[in-house]
């Protein structure tokens, strides 16, 4: 589950601003450039669901654990409206802040030096974590599948967790550009794994393979275990926002991003319900609620061999695909914040012959190692999603301060998301509802969380701005914002 | 059975990723094949990474052009940058260096020049031009140059130093797909319009020019 949508060069925006004469004009009409405004929301609603696919292969199954299948169920919907609003301000803010660089770039503009730097150690932070998730998954799937091959022991789950770590790493510090094809074919298997799956479990037969009458018991923990699921309910859309990021290409912002992504989620809603008809009828919510693969373990349930071999391929390609994306967006997260002297500038090298970022790669690989080998799956997947969320939060903050410092009519915006301030507030909300529900099952991690970003914010405050280059980084056209 | 058949996939995947390599080699290597016309002597020749490299002359001036592929910004497609330098001596002692939609990541422009000047009211807003002490007598003599010059979307940066220019425009933009998936970088070109070429080196020569025998215009402008 990657959280990136890029956006393009913007080599056809219009020159905002100063007007370029008529003359000047003309050879620049004759070089048209192409690729700009491209994308419909079917292409938005395909690469937003791509991208998010991934995450019904692990991770959506530890919100079971919280409060029940049901409940799990449950606080998917309920995510769904927290990622409705979330979709509904990314889109007018990133349809008019058209600066490369996503969240990070947006709140340097919009709120200021220090939101940008808690929102870039949040991007980083979240994708390490995700990094890490996938290198655990990827160890354990395959000490499962050399189970089934009959290589019991043989096999240390840890050894596979360092190796994608340091393989994909090195892959990233070489840049590999443009060698390998099989995307499309790895996104095609991730998702017919999961339909194939569906269809092999028979679901217009209950009680032929899936057994939901004797598995899908009450809620457990009663109403409580809903508002426990909502912390793992967030997972089943994380980095669907992203698909607004496409704002530069498509060819009506204002009806492609909504609709593109309202559909991807509803896709989403879909292939989640989908997973958990499938997972809750074959497992028990106590053995669900822990599983580590829960796909490939259904797969394995059925006691077809051609089966496992096909989610154990599938679920292995969707997690190092991401496991890659992620150490890609951390390592550009932190060289950005390096060359915004936000941290050192020693993290903003750039390699003289694979153009990477290679001293901010390499910096994470014993990070993510080391937390891969000790730390369990379900505290690094909370990790990721509690640096989502403060995001989350600081988007509500963000579409407020925007509409105050640069009213409707002040600027031109691609899309304004109606109802405001009411999805704000909403999705403040929801955004405190779900803390309460990090909080309930993962306390201490919360309040470490928290302390982490309260004393990087203090060094930021009292020692790193100093060294900020502080006028260079605000690029936008636009006027000042009402008060300054 | 199964064992064998998890081999074979993952021998097709092996066979099928040097396949590809090969291919991908020889597409950097000939990205510039259509483009030695416009130079005399030209040589052409790879770069560390495999890209295509072209040297030759114009004129007075020493042609070198590079391809530069850049992914580094943070949620931006991988974009490949088209370099051309001009090696000659300028009739300047500063240096400038102007930069559009920046993004704070541009390894290839230089990161150390100590002025930020104003950008002139003709051009995009979002521009950036800094440069050495005495760098606003060359904005001043080539900004109706440059006004036509950064009026192509497709140029990014115009360096102007006293050894010589250089300009940076883009040749591709990644595709969205491949960059989604595995931040993959396929470039829809398959080798640079010798037409593109020509036109960046066409802009070279006269900002070169420009500098060099400055016109009344011109040079109305420099003393004003």
């Amino acid at each position: 589950m990657t959280t990136v949508q890029p956006m393009a060069e913007r080599v056809s925006a219009p020159p905002a601003g100063g007007a370029i004469p008529a003359a000047a004009q003309a050879p620049a009409a004759n070089r048209r450039v192409a690729l700009l405004r491209v994308l419909g929301p079917g292409h938005v609603w395909a690469l937003g669901v791509g991208i998010v696919l991934v995450g019904e292969f692990m991770g959506w199954n530890f919100a079971v654990g919280k409060g029940g299948a049901v409940a799990a169920l449950a606080a998917c919907w309920l995510a769904g409206i927290l990622y409705t609003c979330v979709a509904m301000i990314d889109s007018e803010i990133t349809s008019t802040v058209a600066a490369a660089g996503g969240q990070y770039a947006q709140a340097k503009h919009i709120i200021g030096p220090l939101a940008a730097f808690n929102v870039g150690l949040y991007l980083v932070m979240a994708y390490t974590m995700l990094e890490v998730s996938n290198a655990i998954v990827t160890g354990d799937l395959i000490e499962a599948f050399a189970q089934s091959l009959g290589l019991e022991g043989a096999i240390d789950k840890r050894a596979f967790m360092v190796l994608t770590v340091v393989a994909l790493a090195f892959l990233n510090y070489r840049g590999v550009l443009a060698t390998l094809t099989l995307n499309l074919v790895i996104t095609a298997a991730a998702f017919a794994a999961i339909v194939v799956l569906f269809v092999a479990t028979q679901p217009w037969a209950p009680g032929a393979v899936l057994q939901h009458e004797a598995l899908l018991g009450a809620l457990p923990y009663g109403s409580l275990g809903i508002l426990a699921a909502m912390h793992f309910g967030l997972w089943f859309y994380l980095g669907i926002e992203g698909t607004t990021q496409a704002a530069e290409e498509v060819r009506s912002p204002a009806r492609a991003l909504p609709l593109g992504t309202m559909t991807g989620m509803m896709t989403l809603l879909i292939a989640a319900t989908l997973t958990w008809y499938v997972c809750s009828g074959l497992m028990p919510w106590e053995y669900l609620g822990q599983a580590v693969t829960p796909l490939y373990d259904a797969a394995r349930l059925t006691g077809s061999r051609w089966l496992e071999l096909f989610l154990f391929l599938g679920t292995l390609f969707a997690t190092v695909a991401s496991a890659n994306g992620c150490i890609n967006d951390a390592s550009r997260a932190w060289f950005a914040m390096g060359r915004d002297r936000y941290m050192p500038v020693w993290f903003g090298a750039v390699h003289p012959t694979y153009r990477t970022p290679y001293r901010a790669i390499v910096f994470f690989v014993p990070i993510a190692i080391l937390f891969a080998v000790s730390t369990p799956l379900d505290q690094t997947i909370t990790f990721s999603i509690l640096s989502g969320l403060l995001g989350y939060t600081l988007m509500a903050l963000s579409i407020v301060l925007f509409r105050r410092k640069w009213p409707l009519g002040s600027i031109q915006r691609g899309y304004v998301h109606p109802l405001h301030p009411l999805p704000a507030v909403l999705l403040l909300v929801l955004c405190v509802v779900t803390y309460l529900a990090v909080f309930l099952g993962y306390g201490t991690q919360l309040l470490a969380m928290m302390a982490f970003y309260i004393t990087a914010s203090a060094w930021f405050v009292l020692h790193r701005y100093k060294y900020v280059r502080r006028g260079d980084q605000f690029t936008m056209p636009w006027p000042k914002p009402r008060g300054y | 059975m199964f064992a064998g058949l998890t081999l074979l996939i993952l021998l097709c995947s092996a066979a099928f990723c040097v396949r590809q390599h090969r291919r991908e080699a020889a597409w950097r290597a000939g990205l510039l094949d259509d483009c030695t016309g416009p130079l005399s002597e030209p040589r052409l020749g790879r770069d560390r990474a495999g890209f295509a490299t072209l040297r030759g002359r114009v004129g007075p001036a020493v042609v070198d052009v590079r391809l530069v592929p850049d992914t580094l910004v943070h949620r931006r497609l991988p974009q490949l940058w088209l370099r051309v330098t001009l090696r000659m001596p300028l009739e300047t002692e500063a240096v400038l260096d102007v930069l559009r939609r920046p993004a704070g990541a541009e390894f290839y422009a230089p990161d150390q020049l100590p002025l930020r000047l104003p950008v002139p009211a003709a051009w995009p807003a979002d521009t950036l031009v800094r440069g050495t002490a005495g760098a606003d007598v060359p904005l001043a003599c080539l900004t109706p140059v440059l006004s036509r010059v950064l009026a192509d979307p497709r140029v990014k940066e115009v360096l102007v130093t006293p050894d010589g220019l250089r300009l940076t425009v883009q040749a591709s933009q990644g595709a969205r797909g491949t960059y989604l998936l595995l931040r993959g970088s396929r470039f829809p070109l398959s080798r640079l319009e010798s037409d593109q070429f020509a036109d960046t080196l066409r802009d070279g020569l006269d900002l070169a020019r420009t500098l060099s025998e400055p016109s009344s215009e011109t040079r109305h402008a420099c003393a004003a």
